[in-house]
């Protein structure tokens, strides 16, 4: 097998890296003295992987990781179990962290734009002197807000270093952070008079109801609403929650809800208030006073439900069954929130929505101020107000730190303009990026897994992020960097500063924590065991909220939509489940793995309903334009049933234009298209604000989606159970074979399998990502994914049926099945795949020839043949997994169920002198499982967990009547109604 | 316009020794350009296999779901091939066929060089073809064995044991005319001949020995016939993949690879004959009847593609219905249609006394049915891959350049044996030639 092209050399200047890195566990820009392993560091043993508690930085929820470092160099992530954000569960975007970390595409050390207007490498000691001597400059004669500080939300130590370093300057920090939902803490502070998230208890809820805000996929902490709906969907005493999502798309969250109601951008807010109407006029409310509750019933007043229809398109008697089951759950919550509600009465929507908690009594049972998120990003307004400042010339310096005000700006072009009237632009982007495309100064940050820091978001969270390995680069980390800097100022700044790190800083900051939380520990241990765990956490005390009287003083007004006119549709941009607002669009796992919804993978699409399609003449793959007001896209047509007829929509986070080798010249960027203008009162974007026209440009531009046939065929491949069904006790799984001329495999000490419930499942496609980064799994591009050669080991597969609402989509994971009667065994002619004595299918690369006969037995075509030989752009070979053979052109390859990980924990129960405990092997997709939908274990074991599910009523194997005998059983999906059930 | 049952012109002995080894006269201006533009084409093909033995296996068409393409089907087409060859030696000799001494030489070396070629393709689609012999069960220091429960392991055993069979019994049936050659060769070319005549000297008890050995080649030689291309349906039949998985494969496939054989017989008989001046030897009698035997082999044909149908209506599996719905109506209808046409209803045609009359007709229809045959197998295979058990998992297929230009270079390689058979070896079997003349030719000849 050919290996990934480390040198050796490198290879021991890592191991070297690694040992300063373990013993010093700080973040010198530079190793300076080789260390080999002559005298080994106690805890680090060549073979044997060390875990470093952090964060996860990929989006602001704040999830604790855990980072396996192997001979110096970090090789997975996976989250924290002990955290209580995640809950040892992590998404997609958190998986491909790695991928930041070995973008081939990184600055390896600072740069500065010479006069020609090109950025050439610098020392650190020339770039820093520089950026000193010219903030020097600026220093006491500065105006107010001159050096401007735009990052991503900071929320710990490093925010307040930064604007304890702006002080100096007179200057300001933007927390900019594009997906923030300014009107969720607005319409928050207007109802209940804080502007903090509170704690829906998703998990609780027998009755969901949720406007807009998309759980599993970007809004506020996507890993724990997946986990809190997969517990919402289970049955417990023979019931389970019911869902009911209201949008404008089929978004993930609209496929997992029971149903789904299309509703046009703009016209949630009168069916919120028209649910209202009816709780009040049915006498179903139970909270408030008499006067609060005619107050309220005099706001809603022409929202009776008749008029509403006629207004929203959702039937009278559909918003009275929805009103009326809401009020009579005993456990009800009304979540909104989002991209998809934020028009311009973004505010007047999740009011409305707090309203309607409030007024069946959900406030304090569902939704809870206790523990409270609160967002350390400013409003996009205020980002937004520095342009002008720039245009004006007010702006001397600008830092940019974390975001890409450029590519994620509606103004974009204008920011872009505005640069050039800044004399000083610094930027701390660790991969090129547009806007550093214009920067004087690039000092590259370190990426998280290699800095310090901390988040305090949630109230009694503390977590705290360490590097789990040495910088692999020749980056610097903002503190540093800003310390540094502050030492070469005049003498009092270099006062203010006289922590010779940032880590320093940050564990002087960490007291004040230490003093709060546990008095009594000396500082030393604490700080120990907070890194150990990853950080320190207590319960937080629920906060009682009462309803605010201006709440009921407000006016709904319904909001407006630029560029209306006939034949023009409602803009519906979205938050991309892999790419987010932009920052993941430059992993190239992300980009691979195909968006579950649509199975698209490495593109943009417009998503039309069929009958505008047809009208317009328009067809699957045909090049649209889509104008507005205030800009145009062109992208190709996605025809779907899975968006309202009269909204087109638009994923967000790709089309860079100079965001390294994967993400540049992928797909098209919709924020162009939208109203620079900022809501009232909230000060956000205005997402759902602007109506747009669609032209045809003839063209043709084939998406490449990675599934063949949406129709199961009446297969039974992803099967559901109905409730009263289940309830009721259907047969249990038939476990016999079927007569066979050979004798049975012999499995004499266990035999693994999975269960996979696709109740739980999402199809939020972590597991996908986990699988990529812990088995080497190459990425092959959009080319060879439109021939049918993607590598990914497992995948989701997506089955549309229709419901009776519209179309209805059915996940299933699909990998291999470790067969005990495996077609691919027998075929093939040299005994590269044979069934090994724990039941699994095992692959032997260095035997395998290349028939791929394997393959074409296979009915779940669940084996990858390695077309070409891989490749691994420096420094991508040193992220690769040691456990992990890497495979060589032409041979097969398939899912091992993480057999390193079974022999890892094998030996170590021998050298424990016990066997394997159940729970003890995970296989990185069950780990990362935020919906829990997946368990792995000895089925022979008849404790274990899997022998128990698998004697679940609802378990069956797929494609049970080939008589493979599948390790795998699936327990079927659970619906309510009988006519659901196929 | 020649009649069909025209009688065989009086012959001589010497004049028929001198007409067919004129056949093997230094050859003219017209084989070197043939041959010249034969190994351009071959040097292309082989180009294109190292390309992808260099690059991977991706720069074919090949995917997931189809793992196996067009270089599966040319694989089994040359198989198909390389049985009349057999079939027309072997069986009719058993049968004591008149018509057989003018062709079955031709078709023994078409059996020979069509196995070569076949033989080839299962390393070609090796996605590590430098291993290939690894499939082979050798003593090793390393303990590895073959998997005997791999319908592919069979298939090493079939097609070696008959590309073994093949040879040996080609090259039996040489011996005496070999001898006679020698008798008339200088230089080099003696030399040869009289290394592979093997001492040969006519006597008595060597002719006695060699019908012995003969016929029992022959019969050794006609139960391989059925074997090995059974062996080769069973790469298909012994798995799970619809469309495949039918206990019909095996005499489906001996059908049409003998189906295949003779059209491809007659494709290559009729322009030899035409070059080598040999129409008093290869008749339009012994065409005929080759033809007359189509119009058999085409409605077995037609039956196991019914046969197919019937068997899916009757198991009635939603998976299978689902395939046969998708060959007859979905990407690859149209070779569908075409294999149905040209396997089964332009064989019919050769039941027509007009259309056996016109040489050029049967050849142009020939070619046809091979065509035809080709696609039979592309579409066999191809479409049950695209269109399994998991409809999430469908794909298409399209060969690339690499895998037309190996194909191409596959004909290539096969037409290089066969212009240097055309030179080297008699074309037409002396011996049997004049042993249907009988004693009375010798007698006018001396």
């Amino acid at each position: 097998m050919t290996g990934p092209r480390l040198k050796r050399r490198e290879f021991l200047k890592l191991l070297g890296i690694g040992s300063a890195g373990a013993l010093t566990a700080c973040s010198n820009p530079q190793p300076e003295k080789i260390i080999p392993y002559l005298v080994p560091p106690e805890e680090i043993v060549p073979g044997r992987a060390t875990w470093y508690a952090t964060l996860c930085r990929e989006c602001p929820a704040g999830c604790g990781v855990m980072a396996r470092v192997r001979e110096g160099r970090v090789t997975k992530v996976e989250g924290n179990p002990g955290h209580p954000v995640n809950r040892g569960a992590l998404c997609a975007r958190g998986q491909a962290a790695l991928q930041g970390l070995y973008h081939p595409d990184r600055f390896r050390g600072p740069f500065r734009r010479d006069a020609s207007g090109a950025l050439q490498p610098a020392s650190w000691e020339a770039a820093e002197q520089e950026l000193a001597t010219r903030l020097a400059e600026l220093r006491g004669q500065t105006a107010d807000g001159a050096v401007v500080f735009l990052g991503s939300p900071l929320p710990g130590a490093l925010g307040q270093l930064v604007d304890r370093w702006l002080s100096f300057f007179k200057g300001r920090r933007l927390a900019y952070h594009l997906l923030n939902d300014e009107a969720l803490g607005t319409a928050n502070r207007l109802a209940f008079g804080t502007e903090a998230i509170p704690t829906y208890d998703v998990a609780a809820a027998d009755y969901l109801l949720i406007v807009g805000a998309d759980l599993p996929e970007t809004w506020v902490s996507p890993v724990a609403f997946i986990q809190a709906l997969a517990e919402q969907r289970a049955v417990r005493d023979g019931k389970r929650g019911q869902v009911v999502y209201l949008g404008p798309r089929l978004s993930l969250m609209a496929v997992n809800a029971d149903r789904w109601i299309a509703i046009r951008p703009g016209s949630e807010l009168a069916l919120l208030l028209a649910l209202v109407h009816v709780i009040l006029a049915k006498g179903l409310a139970v909270a408030g006073s008499r006067e609060e509750r005619r107050r309220l019933a005099t706001l809603v007043r022409a929202h009776d439900p008749g008029a509403t229809a006629t207004r929203t398109g959702v039937p009278a008697a559909t918003i009275e069954e929805l009103a009326t089951a809401f009020a009579r759950a005993p456990k009800a919550l009304a979540i909104g929130g989002g991209m998809a509600v934020a028009s311009r009465s973004a505010t007047a929507v999740i009011l409305a929505v707090n309203l309607l908690n409030w007024i069946t009594g959900n406030l304090g049972r569902t939704v809870r101020f206790g523990p409270t998120l609160r967002r350390a990003a400013s409003p996009y307004r205020d980002v937004r107000a520095l342009i002008p400042a720039m245009e004006a010339g007010r702006v001397r310096a600008l830092f940019v730190a974390g975001v890409n005000p450029v590519f994620s700006l509606p103004e974009g072009a204008r920011f872009r303009a505005a640069l050039s009237r800044v004399p000083l632009i610094v930027s701390f982007a660790s991969v090129p990026d547009e806007t550093t495309a214009h920067a004087s100064l690039v000092l590259p940050d370190h990426t998280p897994l290699e800095s310090w820091g901390d988040d305090h978001s949630w109230a009694g969270v503390h977590g705290l992020q360490q590097p789990a390995m040495a910088p692999l680069f020749g980056t610097k980390a903002v503190g540093d960097l800003l310390l540094s800097v502050a030492r070469r100022m005049d003498v009092p700044m270099a006062r203010a500063f006289p922590w010779p790190t940032f880590a320093e800083f940050l564990r002087e900051s960490w007291k004040a924590i230490a003093q709060e939380v546990s008095p009594d520990v000396p500082f030393e241990a604490f700080w120990a065991d907070a890194l150990r765990a990853g950080g320190v956490w207590r319960p937080a005390a629920a906060q009682r909220v009462i309803l605010s009287p201006r709440a009921l003083q407000v006016t709904f007004e319904e909001p407006t939509f630029d560029g209306a006119g006939p034949n023009s549709f409602y803009l519906h941009p979205f938050p991309s489940l892999l790419h987010g607002d932009g920052q993941g669009a430059d992993r190239p796992w992300l980009q691979e793995v195909p968006d579950p919804v649509t199975q698209i993978v490495w593109d943009s699409w417009i998503e039309i309903h069929p009958a505008p399609a047809r009208r317009l003449g328009i067809v699957e793959g045909e090049v649209v334009r889509v104008g507005s007001p205030y800009g145009t896209i062109e992208a190709p047509a996605h025809i779907t049933a899975g968006v309202h007829p009269e909204v087109v929509a638009v994923p967000m986070g790709q089309g860079h234009t100079a965001t390294g080798r994967y993400a540049t010249g992928v797909g098209i960027n919709p924020v162009t298209l939208l109203s620079p203008e900022p809501g009232v009162p909230s000060g956000g974007l205005c997402w759902q604000s602007v109506r747009v026209r669609l032209e045809r440009t003839g063209r043709r531009h084939p998406l490449v989606s990675v599934a063949g046939s949406l129709s199961q065929q009446g297969r039974g491949i992803a099967r559901t159970i109905a409730l009263a069904e289940l309830t009721r006790g259907s047969e249990p799984l038939k476990p016999e074979a079927e007569p066979s001329m050979y004798p049975p495999h012999e499995h004499p000490r266990q035999r693994w399998g999975i269960i996979v419930d696709l109740n739980a499942c999402v199809g939020c496609s972590a597991c996908v990502v986990a699988c990529y980064a812990e088995n080497n799994v190459t990425v092959v591009g959009k080319e060879q994914v439109a021939r049918g050669r993607e590598m990914s080991w497992i995948r989701i597969e997506r089955y549309q049926e229709d419901g009776p609402g519209g179309p209805e989509l059915r996940f299933i994971p699909m990998l291999c099945q470790q067969c005990d009667n495996a077609p691919c065994e027998p075929v093939c002619p040299v005994y590269a795949t044979y069934h090994t004595a724990e039941g699994l299918n095992a692959q032997v690369y260095n035997r395998c020839i290349g028939v791929r006969y394997c393959s074409n037995n296979c009915p779940y075509k669940v084996r990858r043949f390695n077309w070409y030989q891989p490749v691994w752009p420096d420094p991508v070979p040193l992220q690769l997994n040691p456990d992990v053979t890497v495979r060589e052109k032409g041979v097969m390859e398939k899912c091992t169920f993480c057999v390193q990980r079974i022999r890892e924990a094998q030996e170590r129960a021998r050298a424990e002198g016990r066997t394997v405990r159940d729970g003890e092997i995970v296989p990185a997709c069950v780990q990362t499982c935020p919906a829990r939908a997946l368990v792995f274990g000895d089925l022979n074991d008849p404790a274990s967990q899997v022998a128990r599910l698998a004697r679940s009523p609802r378990g069956y194997h797929v494609l049970e009547e080939l008589n493979t005998r599948p390790a795998i059983t699936y327990l079927k999906r659970v619906v309510s109604r009988k006519d659901e059930a196929r | 316009m020649i009649a069909e049952h025209a009688a065989t012109p009086r012959l001589t002995y010497s004049q028929a020794t001198r007409d067919l080894l004129a056949t093997m006269r230094t050859p003219g201006m017209a084989f070197w350009l043939l041959l010249a533009l034969d190994l351009a084409v071959l040097a292309w093909g082989a180009r294109a296999w190292l390309y992808q033995i260099q690059t991977g296996m991706g720069v074919a068409g090949i995917n997931h779901p189809v793992g196996w393409g067009v270089y599966i089907a040319t694989f089994v087409f040359w198989i198909g091939i390389a049985h009349s060859g057999t079939l027309i030696s072997a069986i009719l000799f058993l049968c004591r066929a008149g018509w057989r001494p003018a062709v079955y030489r031709s078709a023994e070396a078409m059996t020979v060089f069509a196995i070569i070629t076949a033989g080839l393709f299962p390393i070609i689609h090796l996605g590590r073809a430098w291993k290939f012999y690894w499939v082979f069960p050798y003593p090793n220091d390393r303990l590895l064995w073959v998997n005997f429960r791999s319908p592919l392991i069979w298939d090493v055993f079939a097609i070696g044991t008959y590309m073994l069979v093949s040879v040996m019994f080609f090259t039996l049936g040489l011996i005496p005319d070999l001898a006679v050659a020698r008798s008339r060769a200088t230089g080099w070319r003696r030399r040869l001949y009289r290394a592979l005549s093997l001492g040969w000297r006519g006597t008595d008890n060597q002719w006695h020995h060699y019908r012995a050995a003969y016929l029992f080649f022959a019969a050794l030689a006609t139960p391989l016939v059925i074997s090995v291309h059974s062996v080769v349906s069973w790469d298909f039949a012994a798995t799970l993949v619809p469309g495949w998985h039918s206990t019909l494969f095996a005499p489906y496939f001996v059908a049409g690879a003998i189906h295949s054989g003779l059209a491809m017989v007659l494709t290559i008989l009729i322009p030899l004959r035409r070059a080598f001046r040999l129409e008093a030897y290869v008749t339009p009698h012994h065409l005929g009847q080759v033809a007359r035997l189509m119009v058999l082999t085409g409605l077995i044909m037609a039956y196991s593609y019914a046969a197919e149908f019937f068997f899916v209506g009757w198991r009635g599996t939603p998976v299978e219905r689902e395939l046969f719905r998708y060959r007859v109506s979905g990407d690859y209808a149209l070779g569908f249609w075409l294999m149905v046409i040209f396997n089964t209803l332009i064989p019919l045609l050769f039941a027509l006394r007009a259309v056996r009359v016109r040489i050029w007709l049967i050849f142009a229809l020939s070619l046809l049915v091979n065509v035809g045959m080709w696609t039979e197998r592309f579409v066999i295979f191809v479409t049950s891959l695209a269109h399994e058990y998991l409809p999430f998992a469908w794909g298409t297929y399209r060969p690339t350049w690499v895998e037309l230009s190996v194909i191409a270079g596959s004909f290539a390689w096969f037409f290089f044996w066969f212009l240097l058979f055309a030179k080297l070896l008699p074309v037409v079997s002396l011996t049997e030639v004049k042993e249907a003349l009988g004693p009375e030719a010798a007698g006018e000849a001396r």
